[in-house]
This record gives structure tokens, sequence and C-alpha cells, in this order.
């Protein structure tokens, strides 16, 4: 396994900061790029990137041909990246067409785990009452290929993510029903991320073993109180049960090797994560506390959560001042407000430029961290004001030099007819080295994307 | 096509008479769910008399029941119950985790601990408009992680202070027998119970472990498992031993007074209730209801109902809101907080130094301000920060709907919500669901103007067949609010023209027509639906779920009970104490249906 080695007195440079921005990475990275050893692959990572309300597919689609094509005006930004890009046209999300909820909770929902919703009691906007996700999310299955043996199997940040409680508020689903939800305060990143990090070993050591006396002790309380109880109660201390469980190896997993390479950087400073007018400052720190947890290798997978299906901020920093779901209902009719939501997407799409050149500053062998990690840009919904689910606005990005079927990237991918979103989960399972041929709700797959 | 909760189940959940469904009808005569379709058919009363779940009756009917309640998929409908005396019908009981609230509260009170360590938990699942629904509470790797950080930065503050957890001296007696002494003691005001032989000994292992360093770190090591543990933070309940063909039985003592101190105070039992439970105490309503008087006195109560009042009229919605200051000169955002504050003095007085009536509730012109408050409101008194009591013009205010934070808080940035005001009256006082617009329609609200009046801006949602059929539920409620701006101030004119307050409530028990907040109110204070709505409403924060057919008994007891204390919303908390499905539960089956 290889890790971007940082060497400690690059971290400790930055630690004397009082947030991780962009001058302590750098600092971090330019030091590290020193210390960087040609040593055996890279680990492959998998990057769940969101946005939510839809997109205007007319200034999304490229014009030209499967490799010689010219971005839109939302993809424009990634120019510089445009041959690690793979833009795809034409998916449908299948899945999100049929069962219970809205159009924003069904696409939310089966966005990732290609299944209609469990049923609940959270009312939308119409159709019927619904719950959670039906399956699990693409992102945990690869987490349970490649993630086990880091300190987290997958991390999941949120910037302004609301509607927690609801399908509208999650991403990632380690089963049905169960969500992963994403953590919007960087600060509490940062200690789930950072903590131990940097410890002394014998601390380390001793924390350790504590820990597990204490750990089994609960999971055996909890193992012990299981089969008194009746079938609802027992699944929900089962799954508190195997909680503990995976906590008990992740920690063990972290007590080894991952101090030495990475110390504790600075905690975040104070910032009021749920104003409206710092999100374009809390999405920045949390994609630095992500690339560092990817450079550092505490985990492989994770999810990035712009606002939550249904977002409604307000883009003021753009000059925007009506919320983002608000404006998705208007019209086609109402040019300005097309304008607004493709400038909203522009911004989006400068975010995602933001992560990708974090990323390719991390060396890693030959390459970059970039080369080694594949970034999906989805949303629950292709047009806001249509609440509709085919040609979903999808991006793959990044690279998969490390993975177990690597993509061609620096293509556009054009498909006609009706061609399920399943099929492009089965297709990402299979880059991480997954042999599937369905995922999903089978009835909306036909097996791995074709041409990707 | 859409969803017409109004017309359907919600109706029948609420107890009331089941509204008209001519008006807010996308989908009239599809089927209901089924758990509901008994009821529906008898407006509001179960038909057939079958006995479920109670001792001597008839199981599997209970187990289908429930499974259709909760959202299963029973396919034919399941038989409504009557209420009959000397059968028991406690309906499902679930584990409840702790949500954040009452895990803050549990570890203040078990080791003075300040630090408040569950706000950094992730949010609680809402269902049914509360944070403590035991079937929406599961865990997830983030929260069981917190729970461990949560777990060892308590334990660790904790053991600073020894003489606080344990009196055992390990120099006289050895760091053993003081291991097992605390063990013993203050695992019991952790896990709520006395432990099991089994329980002490797991821990005991741990503390061994520890305690090769020092007793602290035993007890530290020990504590950390203890707040992990599901017996902290689960309620764990089986009930009485049954006797043998019993299905219902009592609650024991000590889970009484989990059950008890958890509604009243959503915290861990006090000295008092651990000593009565460990006398087997708390077996009678008598027994019980003496201690909810008792308990009902103690300040924690009041953060308990402040807790269902935030909730219950969405209090939140406060911590920010957009307001345009050239439209609104004299609002700013400083006064946000001080609508908060008047809202929590005002709630606080109704309940718990004044009238302490629902009616009051809703018509009191008595409120609470500062100065700047004050001189928001036109009102002289108060002359610093500080708050005081003070009286509104009765003829301009009354009760809580009137209170600037609330019609703030139901108001536009640029101008008056009167779809939403009267969304808030049908949902949170009458306990209608509005479904959302159908999402294929093309939302837009009015368009600002100089000339026309808001009403008048609103016209569409009265001539339009597509929008009528739901707003005619809420526009004309919400309009009767207009002598309020968008920021909660009274306003005499809008547009140069003077303010129509007129409005109409349909579909209700209040149905008719009424000039003004006032008027509306004072309907309101008199609605048996309005009542009814309230006692729903605490029934789900009371016992972390919905209503279930099954329930039916225990909602008339409460209703009941409320009336003849003409409606007095202490009385009604002591009510929820004295029902089938607060003091029996069902016998846990291994594996079996709940």
């Amino acid at each position: 396994m290889k890790r971007a080695r940082l060497s400690r007195r690059a971290l400790l440079r930055g630690a004397g900061g009082i947030a991780i921005g962009l001058p302590f990475l750098d600092a971090m990275l330019r030091e590290g790029r020193a210390a960087a050893q040609p040593t055996a692959a890279a680990p492959q990572r998998f990057v769940v990137f969101f946005s939510p309300d839809g997109s205007i597919r007319e200034n999304w689609t490229p014009t030209g041909t499967e490799t010689n094509f010219q971005l839109s005006r939302i993809l424009a930004p990634l120019a510089p990246h445009k041959q690690r890009l793979i833009v795809l046209d034409g998916v449908d999300n299948e899945a999100a067409k049929h069962g219970l909820g809205d159009d924003h909770m069904r696409g939310m929902g089966a966005m990732l785990t290609g299944i209609e919703l469990l049923p609940g009691s959270t009312q939308g906007g119409a159709g019927d009452p619904a719950g959670l996700a039906g399956g699990i999310s693409v992102d945990q299955k690869i987490a349970g290929q490649i993630g086990g043996s880091n300190k987290l199997k997958s991390l999941e940040l949120g910037v302004q993510a609301g509607s927690a409680g609801t399908v509208w508020g999650y991403t990632a689903y380690a089963a049905a029903g169960q969500a992963l939800p994403p953590v919007n305060d960087p600060a509490a990143i940062f200690s789930r991320v950072f903590t131990d990090v940097g410890s002394g070993q014998s601390a380390l050591a001793k924390l350790a073993a504590e820990r597990k006396s204490v750990l089994d002790a609960v999971a055996a309380s909890y193992g012990a109180l299981s089969p008194k109880l009746g079938s609802a109660d027992k699944q929900k201390i089962d799954q508190h049960f195997t909680q503990i469980r995976e906590l008990e190896q992740r920690l063990g997993a972290a007590a080894t090797p991952v101090g030495q390479a990475c110390v504790k950087p600075a905690a975040p400073g104070s910032l009021d994560f749920r104003a409206n007018d710092n999100f374009p400052a809390v999405g920045k720190l949390q994609m630095d506390l992500l690339v560092m947890a990817l450079a550092c290798d505490l985990t492989r997978v994770a999810s990035l959560q712009w606002e939550n299906s249904v977002g409604d901020a307000r883009f003021t920093w753009l000059g925007i001042d009506r919320g983002h779901h608000d404006m998705s209902h208007d019209a086609d009719s109402n040019g300005d407000t097309l304008e607004k939501l493709t400038q909203i997407n522009i911004w989006y799409a400068q975010q995602l430029l933001y992560l990708m050149d974090a990323m390719a500053k991390v060396p890693e062998g030959d390459g970059t961290l970039l080369d080694n990690t594949l970034i999906f840009w989805c949303n629950e919904l292709s047009r806001g004001n249509v609440h509709s689910h085919p040609e979903m606005p999808y991006l793959l990005a990044g690279g998969t030099a490390a993975a177990a079927q690597p993509l061609t990237m620096g293509r556009f991918l054009s498909y006609s007819g009706s061609v399920p979103h399943n099929n492009l989960l089965v297709s990402l399972l299979n880059v991480f080295g997954l042999p599937d041929k369905t995922f999903g709700n089978p009835a909306y797959c036909s097996g791995p994307l074709a041409r990707l | 096509m859409y969803r017409t909760s109004l017309c359907t189940w919600q109706a029948i959940l609420c107890g009331v008479p089941l509204l008209t469904a001519a008006a807010c009808s996308g989908r009239i005569g599809e089927p209901e769910p089924p758990a509901y379709r008994a009821y529906d058919a008898n407006g509001g009363r179960p038909a057939a008399p079958v006995v479920a779940a109670a001792n001597g009756g008839n199981a599997a009917a209970s187990s289908q029941a429930a499974s259709a309640a909760s959202g299963g998929s029973g396919g034919s409908a399941p038989v409504a119950l009557d209420c009959m005396p000397g059968v028991l019908r406690p309906g499902p009981s679930y584990l409840r985790r702790l949500n954040r609230f009452e895990y803050n509260n549990s570890v203040h009170d078990l080791l003075a601990d300040t630090t408040r360590p569950a706000d950094a938990f992730p949010p609680e699942e809402k269902s049914l408009g509360f944070d403590n629904n035991a079937t929406a509470l599961g865990t997830s790797p983030a929260l069981v992680e917190q729970y461990l950080n949560a777990a060892e930065a308590l334990a660790a503050n904790a053991v600073k202070n020894l003489g606080r957890l344990t009196t055992c001296d390990p120099a006289s007696k050895g760091a053993a027998a003081c291991g097992d002494d605390f063990i013993q003691s203050f695992g019991k005001k952790v896990y709520r119970r006395p432990l099991s032989s089994e329980e002490r000994s797991a821990l005991r292992s741990v503390f061994d472990v520890g305690a090769q360093t020092d007793f602290a770190t035993g007890v530290r090591l020990t504590l950390e498992v203890m707040l992990q543990s599901p017996a902290f933070l689960y309620r764990v309940e089986f009930g009485a031993a049954p006797q043998s063909g019993e299905r219902v039985v009592r609650l024991t003592s000590h889970e009484m007074a989990s059950r008890l101190s958890y509604l009243v105070w959503q915290s861990t039992p006090d000295a008092e209730l651990q000593a009565r439970a460990d006398q087997d105490a708390l077996r009678t309503p008598d027994q019980i209801g003496a201690q909810v008087e008792r308990m009902l006195n103690d300040p924690r109560a009041r953060g308990s109902v402040a807790h269902f009042h935030d909730q219950w009229l969405q209090l939140d919605r406060l911590a920010s809101l957009d307001k345009d200051a050239q439209l609104y000169p004299a609002y700013t955002p400083d006064l946000l907080p001080l609508m908060r504050e008047e809202l929590r003095l005002y709630l606080d007085y109704i309940v718990w130094t004044g009238p302490g009536t629902l009616d009051a509730l809703l018509t009191s012109p008595v409120t609470f301000a500062n100065q700047k408050l004050a001189s928001y409101y036109g009102v002289s008194g108060p002359t610093s920060d500080q708050f005081q009591q003070v009286t509104l013009d009765d003829k301009r205010y009354a009760g809580l709907l009137t209170r600037s934070g609330i019609m703030a808080m139901l108001g536009k940035p640029n101008q008056t919500d009167p779809v939403h005001r009267g969304k808030f009256v049908r949902e949170q006082l009458l306990c209608n669901q509005m479904p959302p617009p159908p999402a294929n329609l093309m939302i837009k609200a009015p368009e600002l103007s100089a000339t026309l009046s808001t009403r008048e801006r609103f016209t569409q949602h009265r001539t339009d067949p597509a929008c009528n059929g739901c707003h005619q539920l809420m526009d004309p409620i919400g309009l009767g609010f207009e002598a309020f701006d968008g920021a909660g101030r009274l306003r005499t004119q809008e547009n140069g023209q003077a303010i129509d307050t007129t409005g109409e409530v349909a579909s209700s028990d209040i149905t008719g027509p009424f000039d003004g907040a006032i008027e509306l109110s004072s309907k309101l204070a008199g609605s048996e639906q309005v009542r009814q709505c309230v006692a729903t409403s605490w029934f789900r924060y009371a016992y972390g779920r919905g209503e279930t057919p099954e329930d039916a008994c225990t909602i008339d007891q409460v209703q009941a009970r409320f009336r003849d204390a003409d409606y007095d919303l202490k009385s009604l908390i002591v009510a929820l104490t004295q029902t089938d499905a607060f003091q029996y539960r069902r016998v846990v089956t291994p594996g079996g249906t709940q």
C-alpha cells in the first residue's frame, strides 16, 4: 500500500494556523511532493459529489463527438481537467420514476441505490408518503470492497446539508433505511478523521487497549440483549451491535501505521457553518479536509453533499437572493431564473475544479491523488421545474489508474433511448473490482453501462 | 395527482370527525392505509369490538393490527377496537433510544455534566413532528462513534471528582471492593434499575483492566461502558413477569420510574423516583399520579414542556428569518431572539404560573417584553433589556397566534403569507395534514404589487380549480391575519387600502366566517377539534409513537381527563400517565411481532 508521505515538519508548520485553509494544505503538499517515495501501487478512491435541484441541460451538455467535444458553459470551468472527465448524457434515473415519494425524494433515494423508497411517513410534494432509500448505496458497496482496512470505511461530509431524518437529506446508505448522515461541521469532521492521528505510539497503544476492553464489553451487552427482544427492537439492537464491532475494527486499524504518516493538523477555526453566506467557506474547509483524509489514506470512500435534495441555499455570493429550490420551479420562459440556475451550476463546477486541483497537488507514485480518485458528480433531478429523471446531469471525473478495471477518461458519452442509471452503478462497482452484473432493482438494470 | 392526507387518515388520527372530503380532493375513493380503514367507515369510531393483545384475547388480531398500524403491508383491514372495561390495550411499545435532548439531560443529572455532548450528535429523524419517535430513532456509524467519544470525555471529566461517583475509599477497603461498590450503586443510577450479576461481573472485568493503572482509571473505563450500554442509551422494558396466558403486563416499578422521568423531565429518574421504584411503589394509578404531580413542580418539567412547544409550534424556525429592510424598517434581526424569548416566557406563563389552560394559550392578552420588543409592539412599560409582563390591547391581540414571533415566522421576507398562516392553523392546531402542491404544477407566488392587496393577489387560489381544492382550506384562514405584516407587526393599511381581515374556516367543527385574528383565536379556543389535536400531539410526544386503532381507549381516557380539568395543560400531562398505553405493555416475545 502506498501512502502520500507528509513530513512531520510540514504538518507541524501547518499546525500553527487557525484553520486548515489552502495555504496550509499547499505547504504540506509541497513538502509532501519532495518526500513522496515511488513505491507500490497507490489505492483507488471513490468520491461522490452531490449538488441538488437539477441542472439546465442546454447549458450542461457538451457538443461534439465522444473524443472530440467542447465543454458546455456549466462544465467550462473544468477545462483544465477535460482529459480527466467522462460526461454522460442520456442516462435516466429509471428507479426514481417508480414507487412511493415525490420526484425529489425518489430521485435522491434512487440516486446511488437504484431502488424504490421504503414506506414511511415523509410526505413530499406529490405521491405517497415514503421513508428512506430501499437499499445500500453504491459508494457503500464500494467501501465494503476497498475501505475495510482504513480508519474510516467511508466519510460523509455535508455543506449545509439539511432535511436530516428524511430521504431528502442523505446520499449514502449502509443498507435499506440505514442512512449515513453527512456531517456539516468541519470541526466535527476534523475531530472524527484526525483524532488520534499524530499521538505518540505508546499513548496510542494504551488508548487502543483501553478502548478494546471497553468496546468488547459494550458489544457484549448488545449481544446479550438482542435475543430477548421482539423483532423490531432486535433489529435496532443488532444494528447497533454491528456498528460497535465495525467501530472497533476501524479503531484497531487506526492504531497502526496511519499515525506515522500524518500528524494531527490544526482544528478548523470557529465558523458558523450553518450561516447561508458561509456556504462557500464551509465547502472549501470540507474539501480541504476531504483531500487530507484521502491523502493520508484514512478513508478511501467519501461523499460530499452540497445542500440537500430540495436544497434552498441562497447564492448571495453570486448576487442571487432567491433560494436555489425556489428558483428551480420557475418556468423556462423566465430567462433571468434560467441564467441564475446556470450560474449556480457553474459555481458547483468551480468547486469540483477546486477539489480536483487540490487532489492533483498530492503526489502519489508517478502520478497524483487525482489519478487514483474517481469522482461522481450527481444530482437528484435532471431539471428542477419539471422534476424529471431522464437525461440526468451525471459526470465522472478524476482517474482510475489504480482501479481493478480502469476507465478511459476524456470522453463525452451520449446515449439515446432510455438507458437506466443502474447500469452506470454496476459499471462503478466493476471499476472497483466488484463482479456484480446488476445493482439496485434489477428491473431497471441490464448490466454494465455500454461503451463506458 | 397527489395525496390528500387532509381528507383521509390524518383526520382519523386526530380523532376528529371526518372532514368533508370534497374540498381537498385529489384522490377520493382510493383505498386508505389499511390500519385506518375500519375507523374511516365509521366516522372516527371503531366498528365491531374486537379484543386484541388483551389478556384472554386474541393475539393474532393484535399482531395484525400492530403490523398494519406501523406501516406494514397488511393486506386485509384489521378490525378496530372498542373500549371494554377490564380489557387492557396498551398498543405497541418500542425500544426508545435517548434523543440528544434526553442524553444531555441524563448526563447532566447523573454526572453534573454541563458540556452538552449530544449537541454534536447527528440530528434525530423527526417523525410526526417530534424528535423522539421510537421507530425513527436508529443509529448510524457516526452516532455510535460519537457515543464512544462522548463516553470517554464524560468519564474523564467525572473521575476528576471521584467523590461524586462513589463514597467507597479504595485505600481502606481495597480497589476491588470499591470497584464492586461503584458498579452496583452508580450502575443502578445509569441503568435506571439494579444490575444483573452477569452485568456486574462484565463491568468488573473492565474495571480490573483499568485498575491495573489505578482506581480512577478502573472507574473511568467502567463508566465508559455504562454510558454506551443499551441499558443507558435505550429505554429497555420487559414489564412484570406474565402470569400464564397473560399477553399484557404492568410495567415494573423501575420501568415506570423511567417512563415518568423521561415524560415529565426528559431525563433520568431522581433519587425519590429511584427509591419508589426500589420499594416497588410505582404500580397503581394513584402512586403514579402522585409522582407526576410532584415532578411537575420541579423546574425540570418546564424544560420538557418547552421542548414539546418548540416542536409542536415549530419555534426553531425563529432561528433565522429574512425580512426586507426597506419594507419593514422597524424590524431588525436582533428582534428575533427577543421574539423567541417572548414566546418561551409566554408559554411558560400560560402553563405554569398563569391560567394554565389551552383556552388562555390561544386568547390571553398577557405577554412578556423588554424595552426593544415593547416598542415593536407599541406598548409602554419595560424600560430596560429585562423582560417583564405586559398586557397588550385585547382589541388587537389575542393569544399565541397574534404574537409577533409567530406572525413574523409565518410571513415572507417581503409580504404576508396567508397560505402558511392558514396551513399552520390547519396542521398544528386542527391536526389536518395539508398536502404540498402537486409537483407538476408551476408554482409561482403572485407578483408583488403597488396597488393590489394581498387578498387580491391571491385570487387565483380561489378561482383556479387546481389550487382551490386545498387552498380554500388555508388561505381564508390566513387572510384573517392580514392585520399583521410580514414581519409580525400590526398594520392598518396595505397599498393605501384599509386592511380587510375577514376570513373563513371550512371543514372543521368551527366552520364559518370570522373577522380578524381575535375572533379566529376565540373560535379555535372553543373548538373540540383543537383540544383533541393538542391531546393527540401530546400523545405522540409522550409515548414516542403515532396512534394506532388499539389506542382508542387510551385516547378516550386522556381526552376525558383533559375535558374534566377544563383543558388545563398540566392536567393533560397527568392524564397521559393514567392510561393503558402508559401503565402496561404487551408481553415481549423474543423475535416476535411487537
